[in-house]
Parts: C-alpha cells; structure tokens; sequence
C-alpha cells in the first residue's frame, strides 16, 4: 500500500465518521434551510405576487367569459336535462349563495359525468357532476359543495391565477388571438379557461379557504356544518379503491388529498356547529 | 438398475395425479372489477341528458382517458348554437326570490 493511498483511506474513513457523529446535526441544518426557502417562497415568487396585483375582469367581461365557457362545458359533457331537479340544485346553492363575499347571478348546473367534480366558472354559472351528486346522503353536504364553489367564483381564484401566469393555456391565448374577430375571441378564451380548469391546481390556501368558506356560509344558511366534510370523507372511501380511479383522476390531480383536507376543516366544522340541518327526507325525495 | 424403473415410473405418476388433484382444489381467482363497470355509488340517476338524448344511466368515461384525465378530442369540443341556447336557459330559469324564500322557509333555513 503506498502511502497516497493510506492517505485517501484515513481521509475516507475519517469523513465517514464526521458523519456519522454530525450527520444529524447537518440533516436539521438542511431542513431549516429548506423550511427557510420554502417560508420565503411566497414573498420571493413573482407569480404569486402578480397574483395580487392583477385588474379583475369588468362585470361584462365576466359574463361574457362565463357564458362561453359554460357553453363549453355542456358541449363536452351535456347537461342533465330534468327541471325538477336542476331547480333544486339551483335553489340550495342560492340559499348558500346569500352569505356569499361578492354578489353575482349563480347559476348551477349538472354535468353527465362520469367523474366526480364540481366547477365554478366566471360570472356565477356553477357545475356539479352526476356522479358527485349521486354520491351525496343530504342537502347539506350539497350545500358544502356549492358553497366551495361559490367561493372560487366570488374570490375569482382561477381567474387570478391563470392571467398571472404566464405559462398557462389563458395568459398564451390572450397574447396570440388578440386580433381576431370578437366571437372568436371570445371561443378561443373559453378554451382556454376550461384547459386551465381541467389542468392547473389552485394553492393550496385557496383550496383551504374555499372549504373553510363554503361550510361558513352552508352553516349561516342553515345547514349541518359537517356537509362538506362528510361528503369528503365519502369521496375518501371510495377513491381508495383501484377501480375508482378513473373517476378521481381529474379531482385529485388539482386538489390536495382528500385526507388532508379532512384534516383542516374537521376543527373548522366541530366550531362551526349550531345545530343546522342535514334535510336528507328532502334531498332523498327529490334526487333520486 | 432396470428393477427400479416401474418404481420409478409408477413415482412419477403419482406425484402428477398428486399436483391435478391440487390444481384443480384451488379456487380461481375472483375476477378483478374494471374501471365503471358498476356504478361508482349505490345511488344512480336516470335522467336525461342534453348532449345524448338518451336516458343517462350508460355506464362509461366518454372523453376521460384511463388517468381520469380529460382527453384532447374532449377538450376540443366546441359549443354549437343549441348549447349557447342551454346557457341563455340556465339564467332564464333561476328560481324568483319568492321561490328562495319558500324553499328556505319549508326547510326551516336561514334568509338573510
């Protein structure tokens, strides 16, 4: 053995010992400056900053979008076309929809779907889809998810997010199609707010605000504080099986997990309770 | 040598009559559910729908790929007239504010 070599080995053992000894300490010290950026991120981001700072649609814009992109939605997937039930829909989201932050004309639809999802779209026009329907036990937990919606609506989350993005199927449109006819325009702006829709995730403290929020205003309404949060662990139940993926794919692809949602609104729906109503007789006798 | 080959023979046979009988005790296999081949909850609507016409209790992902995804000839789908018409319907149909307050008021909600 010369003696480089005897050298290179004491070195080697040596380091494996230093971090044995204070590979601890400097794994604690990694993950501090992980929490640190990740703590920074939301101050050093300059999306989420333009978030902050984007001019909102005017009101005739805002409907206009919104009834393009409604249009949209029922040529993919059509609408359930029973004026009963579509009525009732429309009244329990208006009952959550007094308590709403901004005022618009909600309008709520149901989408024959196969997957399970809801969607808010701008200027009030709102989808639940069949199969998310026929998985809820009451009107309240229909209440919770309206009222979730609503909140992405009123506080115009998508909105926000894909025109601060420079990178999303929203802000690449704006900047080609400006030049073409108004009709078109106006096509080719609801494509691409319902790609967006179908492929960016909101963040998280949207998501979170929007279930905290939409249970607020169900339980103002009236109803059972626990609405959204039953139905979620339903959709928890029946996610886990491999056969269901299909179903879940799009919804778990855009938001947080259905666990951990459960977790942040369980306290929220525990203080938020004031004995409201579930109205399951009324839900059951009238989707079915 | 050759005494032992009937044993031998005889053997094998039995060890093969063995593993038959074996096989054919093992249940099969339940068979594995496939993606929407039964209904995702108990509860199924059977409404109409605007875009099939037809009532909506098919089983099926029309436009969503195996991921759950929403396909790209889905996503490509433009409105025609008749689904502009469904829009301008959803906001002529929204319940009066006389129909909220009876709906509230059967329910026993809250109005504001």
């Amino acid at each position: 053995m010369t003696r480089a070599t005897a050298i290179l080995l004491l070195a080697g053992s040596g380091g494996y010992l230093l971090q044995a000894q204070f590979g601890g300490l400097i794994n604690k010290a990694k993950e501090r400056v992980e929490g640190t950026k990740q703590k920074a991120k939301p101050v050093t981001d300059r999306a989420e900053r333009a978030v902050d700072n984007f001019t909102p649609w005017s009101p005739t814009e805002e409907q206009e979008i919104g009834e393009a992109t409604a249009a949209k939605m029922i040529a993919m997937f059509g609408v359930i076309d029973a004026p009963k039930l579509v009525r009732y829909v429309n009244l329990v989201g208006q009952s959550v929809a007094q308590y709403s932050s901004r005022q618009l004309p909600y309008r709520f639809g149901i989408l024959d779907s196969e997957i399970v999802g809801a969607y808010g779209l701008p200027g009030g026009f709102i989808f639940i889809t069949r199969t998310a329907l026929e998985g809820m036990e009451n009107e309240a937990q229909l209440a919770g998810v309206l009222g979730h919606e609503i909140v992405h609506v009123s506080e115009r989350h998508l909105e926000s997010q894909i025109r601060s993005k420079k990178n999303s199927a929203w802000a690449i449109e704006e900047a080609k199609s400006k030049t073409l006819p108004a009709a078109e325009y106006l096509r080719k702006k609801a494509d691409a707010f319902v790609f967006d829709l179908f492929n960016s995730s909101l963040s998280q403290d949207k998501e979170d605000g929007a279930d905290e929020r939409g249970t607020l205003m169900a339980a103002q309404a009236g109803y059972a504080a626990s609405g959204l949060l039953d139905f979620l662990k339903t959709l928890s139940v029946a996610s886990s099986k491999p056969e269901n993926r299909r179903a879940f794919g799009q919804l778990l692809s855009t938001h947080p997990s259905f666990e951990a949602r459960i977790g942040r609104l369980t306290p929220i729906a525990a203080r938020s309770s004031t004995n409201g109503k579930t109205l399951e007789a009324r839900f059951r006798s009238t989707v079915k | 040598m050759t005494p032992f080959i009937p044993w031998l023979l005889l053997l094998s046979a039995l060890c093969l009559a063995q593993q038959g009988a074996e096989k054919k005790e093992t249940p099969p296999p339940p068979p594995e559910k496939k993606e929407g081949s039964e209904p995702l909850f108990k509860k199924k609507l059977g409404y109409r729908s605007s875009k099939t016409s037809k009532e909506s209790t098919t089983l099926g992902f029309n436009g969503i790929d195996p991921a759950g995804k929403v396909d790209q000839k889905m996503m490509a789908t433009s409105p025609q007239t008749k689904d502009q018409d469904t829009v301008k319907l959803m906001s002529a149909n929204r319940p009066t504010a006389a129909d909220l307050k009876a709906f509230i008021q059967e329910g026993g909600l809250n109005s504001k």
